[in-house]
């Protein structure tokens, strides 16, 4: 195997949990809040707010201005 | 007023999908909608629990909270990982490749960048929204 399949299948794996973590949150609502939840509850400080606003405003720049 | 909105976004979106990338109009649009999405933002009042309420954060959302962490955590040291083993910040690698080098070529293509824009427009939208 070589070192770029191994790098994307790091990449592959942290999908798959996100999207595990997504669905989890959905079929078991009892043992894990939503994502928007966990947003919502991190984002209640300022701080953590301007570092995800900042996130997703570079991630916008980076992909689509860049 | 919804749907002209929702017109409008998608609008811009085509119209950002169409600049050049590497100049300054994307940029200005992208600085723009970043600073009103911010603003709209902060109208939810700042406030982080403190002392008993903070104890009272149900559990569900302090393991959320826990594994979402982990998993950005993880999410990022495999991409320090591979930008790192890159000959020089701005020479992508074929053997260690970055997000980004894995997603510009199919950015090169206007579908794809277009439906960029719409997918951040809605992360903006959903920041608003929490």
């Amino acid at each position: 195997m070589t070192t770029r399949i191994i790098t994307i299948l790091g990449f592959v794996v942290v999908f798959l949990a996100a999207g595990t973590l997504v669905a989890a949150s959905w079929l078991r609502p009892e043992r894990h809040a939503r994502f928007t939840e966990t947003l919502r509850h991190v984002t209640k400080g300022r701080a953590i707010r301007i570092l995800v606003l900042f996130c997703w405003a570079w991630l916008g720049w980076h992909f689509l201005a860049r | 007023m919804r749907v002209l909105g929702a017109a409008s976004l998608v609008l811009l979106a085509w119209v950002g999908s169409g600049l050049r990338a590497q100049t300054w109009p994307p940029t200005i649009v992208i600085l723009m909608i970043a600073g009103i999405v911010t603003m709209l933002a902060f109208r939810r009042p700042v406030g982080r629990l403190t002392g008993p309420d903070a104890a009272r954060v149900p559990h569900p959302l302090r393991r959320s909270t826990l594994v979402w962490g982990v998993l950005l955590a993880v999410g990022l040291l495999w991409e320090a990982y591979a930008f790192f083993h890159q000959p020089s910040p701005l020479t992508p690698s074929f053997t260690h490749p970055t997000l980004s080098t894995l997603f510009d070529p199919f950015l090169e293509y206007r579908p794809v960048r277009f439906t960029g824009w719409l997918l951040w427009f809605w992360a903006g939208r959903s920041l608003v929204r929490l």
